[in-house]
């Protein structure tokens, strides 16, 4: 009787930490190059050699190195993060049934976010500096704790909040905004060639097909000639 | 018609203020205008009585003196042109839209003098957020749609092999069991090689071979019930680098065949449209044609035909282009040649050469004249080819700094056109006279620009300044140095000596002047003879300089500081000044512009003040000194969170002249006994004035599922003279138009979208009795099939005018668009109408139809 019980305290341990296991996952990574390393909430250090398809926790800690980028998608939306370079963050996302409530903790680096318009939950970029809010755009997100923060909008609205004086900004496309660390805030237009650029030069969006021709020379040597066409 | 044609119809417009004709432009301007985008403009011309020969519009950025011109296309009665996203800017855009009747007359939008208050849209920043949730595509057996996301990989995304990854979000499709996911890649079960969680389903599948893949998911909910079928078509390559190296490409072939029936007159009118870009790694390309039946070898060109490709520092485009140098050199004009700038951010180089007009022969007359000694024939109707050359060298990129030099060269070829023709031959007692205005030209445009920018670019400084020269009749060559003589004005000694003022230059080893031909071709045609006019003393000074009558100067400073867009130009563009790469530019003004949009409340309110003063008559040569002057205020309010967007624009124009009560022109007519028959006064004295308002409230009201967007338009225009105290029998054609229009756009759950527009457009003129009235009613719905697939049109206008025209016309349309195998898109229409017109009491049924054929790729 006892064994039972204890089969079923197990069974009943194990079916919650499933769930609650389950409950946190909330993104993925789809890219992942050159140095680039996670570390689990619950560990001490970071491992790397990360690879694409890798489930992201609640609380999950990245980083990137000098030749490091990573691209992670969330679940509920399909949100976009590119994380080039030498930037260091923390993803957390608290879930509902609905939506996933996402909250970029950012101690450095730069980012690009496709963030898809929130259904229920909020999305939200933080650094040592502010606290950037968004409801559905595109923006480049640069990070440093000495310097402040930019942002660089191509789309849409963030609302670009100072930690230490509390002022808010709006960034739309086309502007520029800037927090500093003594309070600091300013929108101005993009100056062009500031902004980050992206390392792929792929449009994700639009469909593409492939043709592929053979040749085959006197030798009968086969070679393949691919026109991928949208 | 031409070129010429079009400055005429334009200064009769801008006289008359008003061109009194047989149709209606009906236009609606569009609501939601974006900073960068391409604006679409959409009109309809009633045309009941006269047919339409030809639509344009005109636009330019707000505070521009030039418009560009484009020809509006004409689908099933529906003109439409798109305005370039580099005239989108924060200062707004001004358009006209221009239609030409067969009967001569014109119809404009604006009705009440378009060409000095234009349209005018303020312009929203860019807001357009990409929507990154794809939904599933289901294959073509059915099933239950799902709320599955695809993660990775996108339809069609070339990925390297090491990155291939299969994921699949359930996080919205809770109801899944689990144990029914199929995950096929390329026909083969991959589920060995997938993790399949309440969240999500992924899959790593190794050693993909390079090309196209396909990963196909099936599923059921708990009920048994089965999903869609989710496909994704991949690509994958070796190596991440070789993903950024594909070659890619997108294009469309469009063909057209259109059968217009106005009035029992039939018009055919085929084309084929075709257009393909692509990128390979730093290369980007592209390349345009467009054939249409219209093409005559007797008119300017329709058809276009453009190619070209773009480097980081080099771009290279052919065929038909329309390059933008400067405003005073070369802007919106159509050269088929060459386009080149060379981009080296330090030293550029922008070259542009080709052909802006085609060799029309014309005509000659019949019979011929007699003249003293013999016969003379008569050529018109023809005009001369003409070669552009333009070349601008610039320093530094334009992120702060600057600093161009030009020089535009554009002549008529004067053996393009052959004076003998028809077979009749010039002799001893034959000669053929050259008729019309259009001379062989050569112009020369000398310019320099400089622009300074700083605080990211919240400060620009722009400035241009140009000098030019135009001989209006290049058929005789040049002078000879027996001619320059007495070339000058004022100096008719034959002395060897050319005189200027105080100045007397020994013609004794002077080059000969047909010497520079090549360059320019000097004789007493030119335009201006003297590029600098001395004072009544003969003397130059400081002030002829700056008053130099072929010059033109324009200064801009934009700041941006404080949610405050401020502009402030100063222009000046002398009578004489003339480039034939730029015929539009209006000569002979000066005057500045003052204008300010506030942003208010994180670009929710924008408050756009304008105030633009000009004259004209610089150098004092003219009867009087017209000016005019105009103030813009406009309002535009984007509250969102589902409250309605307004617009409402206002716009006061004046237009005086100089002249007073004692510049009236009185001629007394007797008879041979001295009695006074009458007496005829001609008053040119003028002072009008012309307001107009325009208000547009936009509204997304959600009722029962259905989602009606309601827009109401209410716009007024009235021109009256200030002058009250007229001579006997003067006329002034004071006039005022109101248009209200109210519609509903209804998109319904399923899959139907229903258009209904009700307007009425009211325009009353001093010289005409009756008002013109008309009213329209648009009704239209379309209803999807088959996902999309085919789309059906049914649809009904109805217009009546009453007043100086007086009609009926009923117009049933239906329709539809067919997407097939991807690639492949099928457009057709069919129209009736009926038009009763009382005023001649005929009726008219009239069949159109147009089907339109698409291949994308």
């Amino acid at each position: 009787m006892k064994k039972l019980h204890l089969l079923i305290v197990i069974i009943f341990l194990l079916i919650l930490s499933t769930q609650a296991w389950s409950a946190d996952k909330i993104a993925l990574t789809l890219k992942a190059r050159g140095d680039t390393r996670l570390k689990r909430a619950d560990d001490e250090k970071f491992k790397s050699n990360i690879k694409p398809g890798t489930s992201l926790f609640n609380e999950d800690h990245l980083k990137t190195g000098k030749d490091g980028y990573a691209v992670l998608v969330f679940l509920d939306d399909k949100s976009q993060i590119k994380i080039r370079e030498n930037s260091e963050m923390v993803i957390a996302g608290t879930r509902t049934t609905e939506a996933i409530s996402k909250r970029i903790s950012m101690q450095f680096g730069t980012l690009k976010a496709e963030v898809s318009p929130q259904r229920k939950g909020e999305f939200i970029i933080a650094t040592p500096t502010s606290v950037a809010s968004v409801k559905g755009t595109v923006f480049w997100f640069i990070s440093d704790p000495v310097m402040g923060d930019q942002i660089f909008g191509e789309s849409g609205t963030v609302s670009l909040t100072n930690n230490e004086s509390g002022a808010v900004v709006v960034v739309g496309a086309n502007e520029t905004g800037t927090s500093t660390p003594d309070g600091q805030v300013n929108v101005e237009v993009t100056e062009e060639g500031a902004a980050p650029v992206d390392e792929e030069d792929e449009d994700d969006a639009e469909t593409s097909n492939l043709l592929r021709i053979q040749f085959q020379d006197p030798q009968g040597n086969i070679k393949d000639i691919k026109i991928e066409y949208k | 018609m031409g070129k010429n044609g079009i400055r005429v119809s334009i200064f009769l417009l801008l006289i008359s203020g008003f061109a009194w004709g047989q149709a209606k432009v009906l236009h609606s301007p569009p609501r939601n205008v974006f900073m960068n985008s391409p604006i679409k403009i959409e009109a309809l011309i009633e045309e009941s009585i006269v047919q339409v020969e030809r639509v344009r519009a005109f636009y330019r950025e707000a505070g521009q003196n030039a418009f560009i011109e484009e020809e509006m296309a004409e689908y099933m009665g529906v003109y439409t042109c798109n305005i370039p996203a580099e005239y989108v800017t924060e200062e707004g855009v001004e358009y006209l839209i221009m239609a030409e009747l067969s009967d001569g007359s014109m119809a404009a939008f604006p009705e009440v003098d378009p060409y000095n208050v234009p349209m005018f849209l303020a312009v929203k920043q860019s807001s357009d957020v990409r929507q990154q949730t794809v939904r599933e595509r289901s294959d073509i057996q059915g099933g239950i749609r799902s709320d599955i996301i695809i993660l990775s990989p996108e339809e069609g995304e070339v990925v390297a092999a090491e990155e291939v990854v299969l994921a699949f979000s359930l996080f919205n499709t809770p109801d899944v069991s689990l144990e029914t996911i199929q995950l096929d890649l390329d026909g083969i079960s991959v589920l060995n090689q997938t993790e399949i969680s309440e969240d999500m389903i992924i899959s790593r599948p190794k050693n993909l071979s390079s090309g196209m893949h396909t990963a196909k998911l099936n599923m059921k909910n708990q009920y048994g019930d089965p999903y869609s079928t989710i496909i994704v078509n991949f690509t994958v390559v070796k190596t991440i680098a070789e993903s950024q190296r594909i070659f890619k490409y997108t294009g469309r072939v469009t063909a057209e065949a259109n059968s217009e029936q106005v009035r029992g007159i039939r018009q055919n009118i085929n084309s084929l449209r075709a257009n393909a870009s692509g990128s390979y790694d730093w290369l980007k390309f592209n390349a345009k044609t467009f054939i249409s039946s219209q093409e005559e070898p007797d008119k300017q060109p329709r058809n276009r035909l453009t190619a070209g490709f773009k480097t980081s520092i080099f771009d290279l485009t052919m065929g038909d282009v329309n390059p933008r140098f400067s405003e005073f050199a070369l802007r919106g004009k159509r050269v088929r040649g060459v386009d080149a700038n060379l981009k080296l951010k330090y030293f550029n180089t922008h070259i542009v050469y080709g052909k802006t007009m085609r060799a029309i022969q014309g005509t000659i007359s019949d019979e011929p004249d007699s003249v003293a000694g013999g016969f003379q024939y008569d050529r018109s109707g023809y005009t001369y080819s003409q070669n552009l050359l333009a070349i601008r060298p610039y320093f530094g990129s334009g992120q702060n700094f600057q600093f161009g030099l030009s020089v535009l060269k554009a002549i008529d070829d004067t053996l393009s056109v052959k004076k003998e023709y028809g077979g009749i031959q010039e002799a001893s007692d034959v000669s053929i006279a050259m008729e019309g205005s259009k001379k062989p030209q050569d112009n020369i445009v000398l310019g320099t620009d400089l622009a300074i920018a700083f605080d990211s670019k919240r400060f620009v400084w722009k400035s241009d300044a140009a000098i030019s020269l135009l001989n209006r009749d290049i058929s005789n060559g040049p002078l000879t140095l027996d001619d320059l003589d007495t070339f000058l004005p004022g100096d008719s000694l034959r002395d060897s000596t050319l005189s200027l003022g105080d100045m007397n230059i020994s013609l004794e080893g002077f080059p000969d002047p047909g010497d520079f031909a090549r360059f320019f071709i000097i004789n007493e045609n030119i335009k201006p003879l003297m590029p600098i006019v001395p004072d009544t003393n003969n003397a130059i000074g400081m002030k002829e300089f700056l008053n130099m009558p072929s010059t033109a100067f324009k200064t801009t400073l934009k700041l941006n500081y404080f949610n405050n867009f401020f502009v402030v130009r100063y222009q000046r563009v002398g009578p004489e000044f003339s480039s034939l790469g730029n015929p539009y530019l209006r000569s002979d003004i000066q005057g500045f512009n003052i204008s300010d949009k506030i942003r208010l409340f994180s670009n929710k309110l924008s408050v756009t003040l304008a105030y633009d003063q000009k004259r004209d008559n610089l150098s004092q040569d003219k009867n009087a000194t017209t000016t005019t002057t105009s103030f813009n205020a406009g309002l535009a309010l984007y509250p969102g969170g589902g409250l309605p967007t307004i617009n409402f624009n206002t716009m006061h124009y004046g237009r005086e002249n100089d002249l007073g009560l004692d510049d009236i022109d009185t001629t007394f007519n007797y008879d041979p006994d001295s009695v006074l028959l009458s007496t005829v006064y001609k008053d040119l004295r003028e002072s009008n004035s012309t307001i107009r308002q325009d208000f547009r409230i936009s509204h997304i009201v959600e009722v029962a599922d259905i989602k009606n967007t309601i827009n109401i338009t209410y716009a007024n225009s009235d021109r009256g003279d200030r002058i009250t105290a007229r001579v006997p029998g003067y006329q002034f054609n004071e006039t005022s138009t109101s248009m209200l229009a109210f519609g509903i756009n209804s998109n319904f759950s399923f899959p139907l979208k229903t258009n209904i527009k009700f307007s009425t457009n009211t325009t009353k003129s001093t010289l005409v009795e009756n008002p013109y009235e008309l009213f329209t009613m648009m009704l239209r719905g379309t209803y999807d099939f088959f996902d999309g697939k085919l789309v059906s049109e049914l649809g009904y206008n109805l217009t009546n005018g009453s007043g100086m025209i007086d009609f009926t016309k009923n117009n049933v349309y239906t329709g539809g668009m067919y997407r097939f195998l991807e690639m492949h898109q099928l457009r057709w229409r069919l129209r009736y109408s009926l038009l009763n017109d009382r005023l001649s009491g005929d009726t008219f049924n009239d069949l159109s139809f147009m089907v339109n054929y698409t291949l994308l790729f």
